[in-house]
């Protein structure tokens, strides 16, 4: 028996998805497709089946487009065989390249291409992780190491700053 | 089709497959006079649980049924396919907050033959309630003594103002619902600025800011479901029953291992219910004080 196929986005579920991408923080970051591709499997995740769509994919790439006229349609990345944008592109590599036709023949793995970096991916969104308790009322929190009297502790503290018991 | 049903005294101790035990659970007659109960002029919805991954399985939910009646719910529990293979394919059964006029219109299980694009553009215009719904959710297990405290601490608070409404364990967290008929908005339009769900938001939001962070308020929608009192809420490990309370003792010696299925599933249920806390009050003393704090403000 065949794969069904996932029902056509809408145009409003494809406004619906853009504007989750342009609210985060790496849409400043989005410069290609392979960039465009990494926010969006990042922050829109793998469980919603609409988004493993590939025609809301590419639509919501034209709607990022439209947004950031900047934003190129080209693959740079994955044309050199690169395999994971989040290890790459790192100031670490033996060798800066500065066109894309010599990144694209060294190959992604092995060099980096000049001007093209993106930054270190940052923790996901869900810090204030953790429940805890300020007075009576019942607060998210995110761990942090302080130094109390010369020595490193835990502590939490809720999104306002406010120091949280957690037991 | 034939029916099936068991009396509490066919239940057997020593069957401890989950699978089995869920299936005799929901054939309990006193278990489905009870949900049916709470179905009546709502949308009945049949769905997997969120921390499901696997699409394929997503995709066999169910929305807009119509059960009325045990043979109904028979009918529509036949859809959680006890005889499935995969061990992660389990079902939460809920019913819409919105009371419809006639309930939804679909009586048929041919899923493929219903056409819902109306009822979903339209199906507020035949709502006639929608319950005030607050949504306590701890993220694990081990977060439910702050749901546990949350909960507590509103219902007190409830209390207080003499203001009506029912509590019941959800699984991972607790719901207390205010039942439409102790409010006087009627505007279920989503669209309109003065709708019922934007009203209910704020009353969310001021209960959030002043006791829990643990309140989800991304739930007041036209078309929210919520799970049903005496369903089963599942999760990887363990199912849990969505137990009502009738008393504030019950929460004071609230244990998440006690509300297990295998811990309750010989427990009578039959004209049990849903307790509804102080029954002969109303919501004008809350709703008063929100909208002086607001002012205040």
């Amino acid at each position: 028996m065949g794969k069904k196929r996932l029902p056509s986005p809408t145009s409003e579920d494809i406004e619906r998805i853009a504007e989750t991408l342009i609210n985060t923080d790496d849409f400043d970051e989005i410069q290609d497709k392979d960039s465009f591709n990494l926010a969006f499997d990042e922050y829109l995740g793998s469980n919603d089946a609409l988004v493993k769509n590939k025609d809301v994919r590419n639509a919501t790439f034209k709607e990022v487009q439209r947004l950031k006229p900047t934003v190129e349609s080209k693959e740079v990345f994955t044309k050199a065989k690169g395999k994971d944008l989040r290890r790459d592109r790192r100031s670490d590599a033996k060798e800066i390249v500065s066109t894309q036709e010599e990144y694209t023949k060294k190959g992604a793995g092995k060099v980096d291409l000049k001007g093209y970096d993106t930054k270190p991916r940052r923790p996901k969104k869900d810090v204030f992780n953790k429940i805890g308790r300020i007075k009576n009322k019942i607060v998210y929190v995110k761990a942090i190491r302080i130094t109390v009297r010369g020595k490193r502790v835990n502590r939490f503290r809720d999104a306002k700053g406010r120091f949280a018991k957690v037991n | 089709m034939t029916l099936r049903s068991y009396r509490m005294d066919e239940i057997s101790e020593k069957r401890d497959n989950r699978r089995e035990n869920i299936e005799e659970y929901y054939y309990r007659l006193d278990v489905q006079y009870e949900i049916v109960k709470q179905l009546k002029n709502r949308e009945c919805a049949i769905l997997v649980p969120s921390w499901v991954e696997d699409y394929n399985s997503k995709r066999k939910s169910v929305r807009n049924l119509k059960v009325h009646s045990p043979q109904y719910l028979q009918q529509a529990i036949k859809r959680l396919n006890f005889n499935n293979k995969k061990n992660y394919e389990m079902y939460n059964l809920y019913g819409s907050v919105g009371v419809y006029k006639n309930g939804v219109p679909f009586t048929t299980l041919q899923l493929s033959n219903r056409d819902t694009t109306d009822w979903k553009r339209n199906h507020y215009k035949s709502m006639i309630g929608y319950d005030f719904f607050l949504d306590i959710d701890a993220g694990s297990s081990t977060d439910v003594k702050f749901a546990l405290k949350s909960a507590v601490m509103i219902c007190d608070y409830l209390t207080v103002f003499e203001c009506p409404y029912s509590l019941r364990f959800s699984g991972r967290g607790f719901h207390i619902i205010i039942p439409y008929n102790y409010f006087k908005y009627n505007d279920f339009d989503p669209s309109n600025e003065n709708s019922i769900y934007k009203k209910y938001y704020k009353i969310a939001k001021y209960l959030h800011d002043k006791f829990s962070e643990m309140i989800d308020l991304k739930i007041y929608d036209s078309r929210r479901v919520f799970k049903l009192a005496y369903s089963l809420s599942h999760y990887r490990q363990q199912s849990y029953i969505c137990w009502p309370f009738e008393s504030m003792h019950e929460l004071d010696n609230f244990e998440i291992e006690d509300y297990t299925l295998s811990a309750l599933k010989t427990k009578k249920v039959r004209g049990r219910g849903v307790w509804i806390f102080n029954e002969n009050g109303n919501t004008k003393r809350l709703l008063q004080e929100i909208k002086g704090v607001e002012d205040r403000k």
